[in-house]
Formats: C-alpha cells, structure tokens, sequence
C-alpha cells in the first residue's frame, strides 16, 4: 500500500498541477444542474394571455382554473389585439378570450394557437379541456379522489436535480481514471511505474485511489449546490453508500479504458459520448418505465439507473424501479466488482511483459 | 563459483508474429564495464533492453542482470537497475524534486534519507536552483541530467541509458559523458544504446554491434577499428591525376578504393585484419606518385571511424 499512496499522491498534485479534468469534472455536472434548474424553472408552464369581458365570478373562476392547471403561466390582456401582440412578440404561446357569458350553455373560449411546434401548441391543446373540466367540476356526474404512494411529493427540479449526483460520480470517475493512467503512457512515465520494484496491482490501487479521491471531490461540491438548491436527503448513510459504490463503478472503468486506449484524447470523447447518453435514458426526469421499452431495456443493463434510483431514495423516500431497493444494491455491488475487475485486467493486459 | 555478470545473454530470440526482432543473441556484460549496444533503428536494440529490464518477454533464450532473472524476479531485478529512457519520461507538471520524491517513495527509499538523497541528485545533476521549477519549464538537456539523477537516486548496480545524448546541444552531450564516466568510476555498470559512434568509441568498454536482431560484432572500439576499419589516405596533388596513374594505384596491394576530384584522391587501405598494415601501403602510394611525374601538395592519413566499421559490417549506415 506505500507505493499505491505513493502513486496516488502523485496523480493528485498532477491534478492540482494542471487541473483540466478537475474543472471538467466539475463544470460538467454544474453546467447540467444549471440547465435543469432553467428547464424547471421556465420550462414547465406556457405563457398565456387571457382576455377577459369583465370580472363575474365565472371568470374569476375560469382564470383560476387556468393557473390551477400546472400549465399556463397566465398574463390577463384588456383586448384581444394585446393578445395577438403578444404571440408577435414570442412573448406568448397562446392567446385565450374568455366570451361574457361565460358558464352559460354553449359558451365558447376562443383560443389562438402560435403552433411553431407541437410540443408547446399540444401543452395548450391538452391544458385548456383540463381547465374547462375543472371549471365545471362540481357540475360533473363522475368526480375523482387523489391517493398518494408518498407522503410528499418532490419537486421536479428537486427530482431532476438529485440525478445531477450520477452525473459527477460519472464523469468524473471516467475521466479522472481514465486520464490518470492514459497521461502515464502519453507521456512516457509509464516505464517509471513499470520499472519499479512494486507489484502491478498496487499501481492499478494507486491510480484508483487518485481518481476515487478526485472525483469524490467533485460530486461533493455537486452535493453542496444539491444542498443550496434545498435537496436534504433524507438517508445520508445510504446517499454515501451508493456514491461510494458508484465511485467505486466508474473510476475502476475509467482506469480500465485509460489503460486500453492510452491517450487522452480518446478517453475525453468516450467518456462523453458513452456517459452523457447512458445518463439520459437512466431515468433523470422519472421512471424509466414511463420511456420508452428499449432505452429502458439498455438502462436495465448498466449501473447508472441503479445509482439514480438510489440517491432518489437516499433523498426522498421514493422508489423509481421496478426492481426492488435490494436487488438494485446487489447490482451496483456487483457493478462495482465488474468494474474492478475491468480496470484491474485491462491494466494488466496493457502491461503485460509479452 | 564466479561471480554473476552484470548481463548475461543467451540465445535470446524475441518474435512479433511472423517477425524476428531479435534473433539468437548472445552477449556478456561485466560488472563495472561500459556496455554500449550499438545499430541502426529497427536493428533491435530496444527489444533488447526491454528483454534485459523485464519489460518484455523473450520468445526464448534467458536474461539475468546480476544474476537475477528480471521476469521471474522482477522486483528484485528493478532494484538492481537504474534506468534513463530516451524520452526522459519525466512528470512534466511536476517539479524537479517532486519528480525525485516520487522515486524515491516508488523505491522504498526510507523516509528519514529521502530529501538528503533527493537533494544530492540536484546538485549532481546541478538543478538544485531549479528544484521548484516545473520540468517542463526545462531544456532537453536539463531534463536529460535530472532522469539521470532519477535513475542514480536508489543506487542502482546497472544503470541503462537509451539514446543518453539523442537531441541535446554538444555541452550538455560532454555534461552527460562525464556522468557516465562518473557511474563506471563508482563501480557501477552501465548499458547504453547509441547512434552515435563518436559516443560509443568515447565511452565505452565494448562494443557490441547489431543489426536485423543478430549480433555482428562484439569488442572495444579500437579492435572493432582495426578488425573491420579501413583506413583512409587522402591525397592533394599539384594537377588532376592521369588515368595511368589512377591505374597504377588502383592496382597496388594494400589499396580497397580509389577515388578521385580534380586534383584530390581518396584512397581507401584494406583494413588491418585483411592481412597488410594499412601504413605499409601509404609508401608504395607515394612512390608510385612519383613514378608517373605526380607532385603531391598535401597529404592526410585518416583512421577508420566506427561509421566506416559499421559501413563495412552491414552494408549499410547507422542512420538509414
């Protein structure tokens, strides 16, 4: 273990020395929350204006319907040529007019539609009906009664937010595996490790070790922009079971692939291109039953929607898998244990006196 | 029982696929001695000295460095060696006595010695003002001398050195000479890889000479001179030679080539172990000369270089 401390002290002053892949590691994950954070934001209700002939109780009703709906951002407009000004100005997707006799049989709400796209036209074409049949709720021959699974329900940024904790642990431990020990046959320093009196496995422990502590860094400044942004989990030994494990997963792959691909170049883009993907149909926004069968088919193969499930629960008490919390545990352990043997075989096999 | 060389080669066969890169080399290296391994690229010298480290198998035949087989006893083998590879194979981002540390700690040097020893590399390889800087920050000859400090700084028996001078400017190459003359005064024994024949004659022992994986040649330089050089007389005279008397020389015994530019001839003796001293040839040159009404202005004797052995062994330059 003195030369695995010896090595992985060496990697963390390199990456103090030049800290391109910690700043990586970490504007990456931060630049994600800070999309998802606009998406949650701006993303999840549509801008309005709503015209109305008066203020009746009707209509204050219909308006409240509207905000009520969790779809329309509403901008109440005296004329309709204020609403079509609007839609010119991109400032509104829709522009509703509520008629006077509004409640009345046969009352009709004029909507006009800026359908540039389906996407935000479809969100008025399924919110307006909502708002309709909630208005006349009380009137209707069927009601409904809400039972919850959970006693709370998190909020979607809060949601999306927790998968931002994979995605550090992802990257990161790819890449800060993956360089360290791809940086070593770039640069020819590999014979030093190769030539000195120390067993491989301790080398594949030290690079492990660095990559590990690296990234942990990372996804702890990730966990501090969670707590800030008001994500409290709720099981903290199982939140640092499962980054650990995770870790543990993606920076033994990471040595892994720097042993096999040997520069850096190739190990920025894979990491990448296969992490990023992988990290989308691994259920971020939801279950990934609520997707489509074959992403969720290829999510099933792979840690990361183990890892998102089970931060989801550290922080919230929910269960986002049809697999049950146990067998999930006995995948990322086995995971981690693949992953192992991976980084270890493969520097190995890189190494080996042939 | 006698003691075990510092390298010992036997039959050593290294393939790649259907390629030979070394093939059946044999070779004894004494403790103490300057080694040089000398060829042209893709001659094999560097699969043999990743034989040698350990750093790669031999296909057959056996190594042991001081009596120790570097696969079998791999760490074993590794404390015995110091190693300086030709690309210097520094932590560039790191500072000169980081990139020591690190050596230090990778070969257990305990921790109460490690900045006494660091610190007396730095000053061996006069970098002790730049301890802090990065290596990057370095000439190619000052890092050449700090992995060269890095490859002395655990004692190493058997100190290898590839290419030891490849790329640096003519005083940092004398710099570097005089360390490897260093090494062998402390008793240490070194191997080095040359292109340059200049190195080789100027540092080593014996040299052994490969090319397409088989050894060619195998002794000091002055016996590898005399064996296979030839020397060369090179003539100035008063006007251009007659063909007759191009034909003259060209016929005496004693003369391998003649060549001739305006007033200048090259004439290439046989070497010395054809049979007649090249210098006996030089008097019957000049009086032939004279014979045919020749006037010679200005006469130089050259020796063999170890170029002109290599030439004459292989058929073909160092650098080809």
């Amino acid at each position: 273990m003195r030369a695995a401390w010896a090595i992985a002290r060496n990697d963390l002053v390199q990456l103090l020395a030049q800290p391109v892949a910690a700043i990586v590691t970490i504007a990456v994950p931060i630049n994600f929350l800070i999309l998802f954070v606009l998406f949650a934001v701006g993303g999840g209700v549509v801008p309005v204006t709503v015209q109305t002939a008066g203020s009746s109780p009707a209509t204050q009703a219909f308006v409240q319907a509207l905000r009520d709906s969790s779809t329309f951002d509403v901008h109440p407009v005296s004329t309709a040529a204020q609403g079509a000004q609007a839609i010119a100005a991109q400032n509104s997707v829709a522009a509703i007019t509520l008629p006077p006799d509004l409640g009345a049989p046969r009352s009709t709400v004029r909507v006009t539609i800026d359908n540039l796209n389906s996407d935000f036209a479809d969100d008025i074409r399924r919110g307006l009906p909502l708002a309709v049949t909630q208005f006349y709720r009380a009137a209707l021959p069927v009601q409904w009664r809400e039972v919850d699974s959970y006693p709370t329900t998190a909020s979607f940024l809060g949601f999306i937010a927790v998968s931002i904790q994979t995605v550090a642990l992802l990257i990161g431990g790819l890449l800060q595996g993956g360089l360290g020990v791809a940086r070593e046959w770039e640069s020819g320093t590999i014979k030093e490790l190769l030539l000195a009196p120390v067993p491989g496995w301790s080398v594949v422990v030290g690079k492990l070790l660095a990559a590990f502590l690296g990234a942990l860094a990372g996804a702890l400044l990730v966990l501090v922009a969670l707590l800030l942004l008001g994500v409290r989990p709720t099981a903290w030994a199982e939140y640092a079971g499962v980054l650990v494990l995770v870790l543990l997963v993606f920076a033994s792959i990471g040595v892994g692939l720097g042993s096999a691909l040997r520069t850096r170049q190739t190990v920025f883009p894979l990491a990448f291109g296969a992490g990023l993907p992988l990290f989308f149909i691994s259920g971020p926004f939801g279950a990934i039953t609520w997707g489509t069968p074959a992403a969720a088919w290829v999510a099933r193969i792979f840690p990361v929607v183990y890892a998102n499930a089970a931060f989801q629960h550290a922080a919230y008490g929910i269960w986002t898998l049809d697999t049950s919390v146990g067998a999930s545990w006995g995948i990322l352990a086995a995971w981690t244990f693949v992953g192992l043997l991976a980084g270890v075989g493969l520097y190995r096999r890189a190494t080996a006196a042939r | 029982m006698s003691e075990a060389a510092a390298i010992e080669v036997r039959g050593l066969v290294k393939r790649f696929g259907k390629f030979t890169a070394v093939d059946g080399l044999d070779f004894r290296v004494e403790r103490g001695e300057i080694f040089g391994l000398l060829g042209p690229n893709g001659s094999g010298k560097t699969t043999t000295v990743n034989m040698i480290s350990g750093l790669s198998a031999p296909t057959a035949g056996s190594v042991a460095i001081l009596g120790v087989d570097p696969l079998r006893q791999a760490q074993a083998a590794r404390r015995l060696l110091g190693v300086v590879p030709q690309e210097t194979a520094l932590y560039e981002e790191l500072t000169a006595e980081r990139n020591l540390l690190f050596h230090a700690e990778l070969f257990g040097i305990p921790a109460r010695e490690r900045a006494g020893r660091v610190s007396a590399m730095l000053e061996l390889a006069q970098l002790t003002d730049r301890a802090r800087s990065r290596v990057g920050t370095f000439s190619g000859g000052m890092k050449r001398r700090l992995a060269i400090a890095r490859a002395l700084l655990h004692r190493p028996s058997l100190v290898y050195l590839d290419e030891p001078t490849l790329g640096v400017d003519v005083q940092a190459r004398r710099v570097i000479w005089d360390y490897i003359l260093a090494m062998k005064a402390e008793g240490r024994t070194v191997l080095l890889t040359t292109n340059y024949l200049e190195e080789g004659e100027r540092l080593c022992d014996r040299m052994a000479i490969i090319d397409h994986g088989r050894l060619v040649a195998l002794d000091t330089p002055a016996a590898l001179k005399a064996r296979f050089g030839s020397s060369i007389l090179e003539l100035e005279l008063q006007a251009p030679p007659a063909a007759d008397l191009l034909a003259a020389i060209g016929a005496l015994a004693g003369v391998r080539e003649l060549g001739a530019d305006g007033e200048r001839l090259r004439v290439t003796l046989a070497a010395a172990g054809g049979g007649d001293a090249p210098a006996a040839a030089v008097p019957r040159v000049l009086a032939e000369v004279s014979r045919l009404g020749g006037a010679v202005r200005h006469l130089n004797l050259r020796e063999p270089s170890l170029d002109e052995v290599f030439l004459g062994l292989t058929g073909r330059g160092l650098r080809d």
